[in-house]
């Protein structure tokens, strides 16, 4: 039983993580910039921004053992300049409040799109491979920079074991993740003539994932990937989705009008081509499996879908 | 709107396809794609296809297919025919001829990742854009059959005048080969300079396309020429050292594949009766 200070914890991610957490009889301190109402009671709940001082105060406070970062903004409806404030800075400045509380273990959960979808890529990257999203996709330079920036300290700081999980893309009913939300469109537009394949992990997965890096003496970057991988057009058909493949330039010019969502540029990459994770080196480390196949993770999108368009 | 071919396309697949694409190195997970996005089905739909211009149109004949290992092994083939036609045709021998049928990953130039619909087609036959990475993964996990073209588009793009030249290995795949310590199998494919003979590679015109070149041809599509197609396998050469060697150590060693690969293709330009017979 450890004490851990959970960042970002009214989060999609949080959401999942947290009671499992706590689940698992861990005190958890659920720390969050916005309000969060329904934080389970068996956690305790501190309303703190990660970017100012009374998150200091938190850790003083608790001297929580472990810190799980998930404060964390992945989608692009927020400006670019608070997104990088709370993505890079944030992060930063998570790492560095937890060196001076003496904190044992930082996990942070980056993702596996840091890679970038590339059309000159090889697929099943390793951890070693440098993250090359911001080529084409400016956007997410800040998440980038954030993972990179966590490593260098890995290794500059031996006293505590930090630990990046680069997850693949996490699907589920309480999930928000950006492949959740476009799945989850009454016309799921698709790049007409590219067909990537996606590598998907459920949400209770990611929690179980997230318990496993906990153990002791573990530290380092490491790959997290689901049961497996499926053909963007195939995730799309299962789940129940209407899919309208568009020429790529159509596709583009019509971005953010006509309902179209409002993606960025960029975003159009990981419609045509593929980013993959060799998720060994984790599993080697842990003995992480996940627990839900490809079909249950489907069919859990497809559930979601159902409600929503009721 | 769109009419369903594939449910033409699954009249012509047989029981002889269904076995021999059921005996391959080709393994699907419960939704049925390979971990690269391949599809055993969309491979037989298109074997269906393929295996009548390989009997039928290119009369294709494979001499020393038996030499091929089981196994990991590097298939290294002279490059041809401005489309990749040789490299379907060597997949399709190894996976119509050979036994047990071998389901062949063919290292394809990057451009090709990038055209729409080639895209799909190429990840669902289970064809990868041919980087390093990929290939020693196909290799060391999967044990694969895994075929380059060492003179890449410059041997796909090549005119008249160099047709069978050896037009200079780069020394990418000897070090693969090195590295995951898999056997060499030199590939000779004839009959590709003649079934579409380009007579200039169009600088100009491939840059205003972004294509690595393009070829001037009238034979190209729809269809190339119905030559007679021969595919000579040679034995399989084995190479020890490391893949971190010096240019000179490695260059040494694939100038013997070269040679061999040459040789190849001599004797099947000396053995053939003519182009179209």
């Amino acid at each position: 039983v450890s004490r851990i200070v959970v960042t970002g914890a009214a989060g999609s991610s949080g959401r999942v993580i947290v009671p499992h957490l706590a689940d698992e009889g861990h005190r958890v301190i659920a720390v969050d910039r916005r309000a969060w109402p329904d934080c389970p009671p068996d956690a305790e709940f501190e309303r703190a921004d990660v970017l100012k001082r009374s998150f200091d105060e938190v850790l003083r406070h608790n001297r929580p053992e472990l810190v799980v970062h998930l404060a964390m903004i992945h989608r692009f409806e927020s400006s670019r300049s608070e997104r990088h404030r709370v993505n890079f800075e944030g992060t930063a400045r998570v790492i560095e409040a937890s060196l001076e509380a003496g904190v044992r273990k930082l996990v942070f959960l980056s993702r596996a799109t840091v890679y970038g979808a590339l059309p000159d890529q090889a697929q099943f990257l390793t951890e070693d491979h440098p993250p090359a999203a911001g080529r084409m996709f400016a956007e997410m330079q800040d998440l980038v920079a954030a993972d990179l920036y966590a490593s260098g300290m890995l290794w500059r700081h031996p006293e505590i074991d930090i630990v990046i999980l680069r997850l693949v893309s996490v699907l589920g009913p309480r999930s928000d993740s950006l492949l959740q939300r476009y799945l989850q469109q009454r016309r799921v537009f698709t790049v007409a003539g590219f067909d990537p394949i996606y590598q998907i992990i459920h949400e209770v997965d990611m929690a179980r994932a997230v318990s496993a890096a906990l153990q002791p003496g573990l530290r380092g970057i490491f790959n997290v990937t689901g049961p497996g991988e499926v053909p963007l057009h195939v995730l799309v058909e299962r789940s129940g989705g209407l899919r309208v493949p568009l020429p790529e330039g159509l596709l583009r010019r019509l971005r953010g009008r006509l309902g179209f969502p409002r993606l960025p540029e960029g975003a159009v990459q990981f419609l045509k081509y593929p980013c993959t994770v060799d998720g060994r080196r984790f599993r080697e480390a842990t003995g992480f499996e996940p627990q839900c196949d490809l079909t249950a993770i489907i069919e859990s999108v497809a559930r979601s879908r159902r409600e929503q368009h009721r | 709107v769109v009419p369903d071919w594939t449910v033409l396309l699954d009249r012509l697949v047989d029981e002889d396809l269904r076995d021999r694409v059921g005996r391959m190195d080709l393994r699907a997970n419960e939704l049925g794609f390979d971990r690269w996005g391949a599809s055993p089905r969309d491979t037989m739909r298109a074997l269906a296809i393929v295996r009548w211009f390989y009997r039928r149109y290119f009369r294709v004949q494979t001499h020393g297919i038996e030499h091929v290992p089981t196994g990991r092994v590097l298939l290294v083939a002279n490059h041809s025919a401005q489309l990749a036609y040789d490299g379907l045709l060597i997949a399709a021998a190894m996976a119509l001829d050979a036994e047990p049928p071998r389901h062949v990953r063919a290292m394809i130039e990057r451009f090709f990742a990038q055209v729409p619909l080639v895209s799909i087609l190429m990840t669902r036959m289970g064809q990868l854009t041919g980087t390093p990475r990929n290939a020693a993964r196909l290799l060391a996990d999967e044990d694969a059959a895994v075929l380059v073209f060492p003179e890449g588009h410059r041997g796909g793009g090549r005119v008249w005048r160099d047709r069978y030249k050896v037009l200079g290995y780069s020394q990418g795949f000897m070090r693969l080969a090195l590295e995951t310590r898999a056997p060499i199998v030199p590939v000779a494919f004839i009959g590709g300079e003649e079934m579409t003979a380009s007579l200039s590679r169009m600088a100009p015109l491939a840059r205003l396309f972004g294509t690595p070149y393009f070829p001037l041809s009238p034979t190209v599509l729809p269809l190339p020429l119905p030559v007679k197609v021969h595919v000579y396998f040679g034995e399989p050469l084995h190479f020890t050292g490391s893949c971190t060697d010096e240019d000179e150590a490695v260059q040494s060693r694939v100038d013997r594949v070269e040679v061999a690969v040459a040789r190849l293709i001599e004797r099947g330009l000396r053995e053939r009766r003519g182009v179209f017979r």
